[in-house]
């Protein structure tokens, strides 16, 4: 990266090149493995070279008042992701049908838990896949990015208002795919 | 504990490995071509902009114009850097194509572990037919392949693909305007590769990457320079190969076989090149350089002109017919014949590979001299002083037809593709030969056909292997090839578990 432009990156104003390498550093991996979670790991190396480099060229629109530098680099994230929605529903139909091979090699570290989740992953992403777009993007940026409400508003350019009742019918809509799930003893209750 | 549907949401898709080296390199190398054109686009005021707009549709408007109207086909004179682009996923495998149960397995056993197919990308319904495949990790696989639009007519190897994944899911990239590939794809990394290309049809370049395929250079060579069709680089600054001026075929039915090949070299990436003949009536098809110094040639004594006869492939006392070993000990500068195996030609597919400096091996010929004939097989030699001098290990032509190319991770473990012999009734399996104990004894891998494939390959063959790479001596991944002009290509690899 070049030291000729200086932008805001962060609280103040500093020099693009040393600090753009820093906010690199510090959130690439991250932007990496949300988009790796939603698109698959081969496509998510194209779109987290193209949301840094996006960042780069935008850089000097980044407004710290408006928001951190993460729900900025979600919110670029969110926006690459709008073009690769096919992938995104590919990927789950394939969860859905049980048919994609994880992209996980370690086995070892399985825990009960994973193997229960591991059978639920048909119906979550069957219930992920029925979602909105809009729906889904608030849902994973919460869930997957652990962004709060008013980092996800920013991100998505919404109000915290829109944001939090995005949410709330997000995770409702997700709960009647889910159908009678019991989160307690972690099993779908008896049907009658 | 968990409680409610973010924590099973958490848990879902929560084994996501982090990003490998190459994802590293990839997004380094676009921020950097994103600075490279560094406008902040607020920065500019805005009636600046407009006029930058303005102009830029002017310019762009002007080159169609030129491109349309003008005849001619654009000439680089010097190095182009194209602009960063980004992939795109091809469609995984229909489900049920590769059975769960081939997916994974233990290391060293081959199995299919995806189909390339074009259903759904391209609108033509003819390509591509994958060509030679480069693999410079376990993981990381290129491919170069065919975008023409006729099945029967000539290659394009203008489609770029990759796999980060060890062949299980594929990508496309979009190759330059212009660019058509000209040599299979070397790498020095996992994403630093260079190939030979041509320029529109007509010029002769070298092409080079940084980032995977996601941008490249393109050098012209200098004038007077032929298009590079084989090329090995041991470094990002150190390649060799051969350069094809003339155009002639030494025979109409083997377009593998040409005249005229020249040496062709470079020490800085590509800035300067040196471009050597070799001695006069050789005509070498293909070469192997281990170090920056030492190089092994294989080719056909082709006398005064191109005599190579198609009816007497077989007949290796006829002049154009004999093998010729050469090899290099300065870059390049000189060669020296090596002794070339007794009773032996060149045949239709002469290959030499060295996986080091002392170590080589080479496809040759030996047969009854009746063309066509079933006696006639594929022989591979073996040389431990560099090329210089060679044994024979004859292969088993009960089993094994002729061998076209050879590919050696090891001293003593080579893998030979094959085309399917019309000597073995009933067999529609690709067939690939490997031997483990430097050519003594050969085997041969056959490949099981899954029980459900996809639309279009139904009651097909899996009829050969075309393109086998191995990064490492446990982990190789082949492209099979099926009937012309189907759009799927099976992928089989030898690695451990994804």
């Amino acid at each position: 990266v070049d030291g000729e432009q200086t932008a805001v990156v962060g609280d103040a104003r500093i020099d693009a090149a040393a600090d753009f390498e820093a906010a690199f550093r510090q959130h690439f991996v991250l932007v990496y493995r949300f988009l790796s979670r939603r698109v698959g790991q081969a496509l998510a190396e194209d779109l987290a070279a193209d949301v840094f480099a996006t960042a780069y060229r935008r850089r000097s629109t980044y407004d710290p008042a408006r928001g951190s530098l993460r729900s900025w680099l979600y919110g670029i994230a969110t926006n690459v992701l709008r073009d690769h929605r096919r992938a995104e529903q590919r990927l789950l139909e394939l969860d859905s049908r049980g048919d994609r091979v994880t992209e996980s090699t370690d086995f070892s570290a399985r825990s009960d838990e994973r193997v229960i989740v591991e059978a639920l992953v048909p119906t979550l992403a069957s219930a992920l896949a029925k979602l909105s777009a809009d729906q889904r993007d608030v849902l994973l940026l919460f869930a997957w990015a652990e962004l709060s409400h008013e980092e996800i508003a920013a991100a998505m350019g919404i109000s915290r208002g829109t944001a939090r009742s995005r949410l709330s019918r997000a995770r409702a809509a997700l709960r009647v795919q889910l159908g009678r799930f019991d989160f307690d003893l972690w099993l779908f209750e008896e049907q009658g | 504990m968990m409680t409610d549907e973010i924590d099973l949401l958490r848990a879902y898709r929560a084994e996501v490995a982090g990003p490998s080296e190459v994802a590293w390199e990839r997004a380094r190398a676009a921020i950097a071509a994103a600075s490279s054109a560094d406008v902040p686009s607020t920065s500019r005021p805005r009636r600046r902009r407009l006029l930058y707009l303005a102009f830029s549709a002017v310019a762009a408007a002007v080159a169609v114009l030129l491109l349309v109207v003008l005849p001619g086909s654009p000439h680089l004179t010097a190095a182009l850097h194209t602009a960063w682009q980004p992939a795109r996923a091809l469609p995984v495998a229909k489900a049920g194509a590769v059975p769960p149960a081939q997916q994974g397995g233990p290391a060293g056993t081959w199995r299919l572990t995806s189909f390339l197919t074009t259903e759904g990308w391209q609108l033509n319904t003819s390509g591509p037919e994958p060509g030679p495949l480069t693999c410079p990790l376990a993981t990381v696989c290129y491919l170069e392949g065919d975008n023409a639009t006729s099945a029967s007519g000539p290659a394009d190897m203008d489609t770029f693909y990759f796999s980060a994944d060890g062949g299980r899911s594929w990508s496309a990239l979009p190759v330059p305007n212009g660019v058509t590939f000209s040599s299979p794809l070397t790498c020095t990394s996992a994403a630093r590769c260079a190939a030979g290309g041509v320029y529109y049809g007509k010029q002769p370049v070298f092409l080079t990457t940084a980032d995977g395929g996601h941008s490249w250079t393109i050098t012209p060579l200098p004038s007077g320079t032929g298009q590079i069709v084989r090329l090995s680089c041991l470094t990002a600054l150190e390649c060799r190969g051969l350069e094809w001026t003339s155009g002639t075929q030494l025979a109409t039915n083997f377009d593998l076989l040409k005249t005229d090949m020249r040496f062709i070299a470079t020490n800085d990436g590509g800035a300067h090149f040196m471009v050597t003949a070799f001695p006069a009536g050789e005509s070498i098809e293909s070469l192997s350089c281990p170090t920056a110094t030492r190089c092994a040639a294989v080719g056909v004594h082709d006398g005064s002109g191109p005599v190579y006869d198609h009816a007497r492939i077989w007949d290796f006392a006829s002049p154009g017919m004999q093998g010729i070993v050469l090899t290099t000990q300065d870059g390049g500068l000189s060669w020296q014949p090596g002794a070339f195996p007794a009773n032996a030609g060149a045949g239709p597919f002469p290959d030499i590979t060295c996986p080091d400096a002392t170590h080589c091996w080479l496809i040759d010929a030996v047969g009854s001299g009746e063309a066509g004939s079933n006696a006639n097989r594929s022989q591979v030699g073996v040389s431990s002083d560099g090329g210089k001098t060679w044994t024979t290990q004859p292969v088993p032509g009960r089993y094994f037809p002729q061998f076209v190319t050879l590919t050696c991770p090891t001293a003593v473990t080579c893998y030979a593709p094959s085309e399917l012999s019309k000597a073995i009734p009933g067999l529609i399996t690709a067939t690939l030969s490997v031997t483990h104990d430097a050519g003594r004894t050969w085997s041969l891998v056959t490949f099981s056909r899954p029980s459900k494939v996809p639309a279009g390959m139904a009651g097909d063959s899996f009829m050969a292997i075309g393109s086998i790479q191995c990064p490492a001596p446990n982990a190789c991944l082949a492209l099979g090839v099926v009937d012309q002009g189907q759009r799927i290509t099976p992928v089989y690899t030898t690695g451990g578990s994804p």
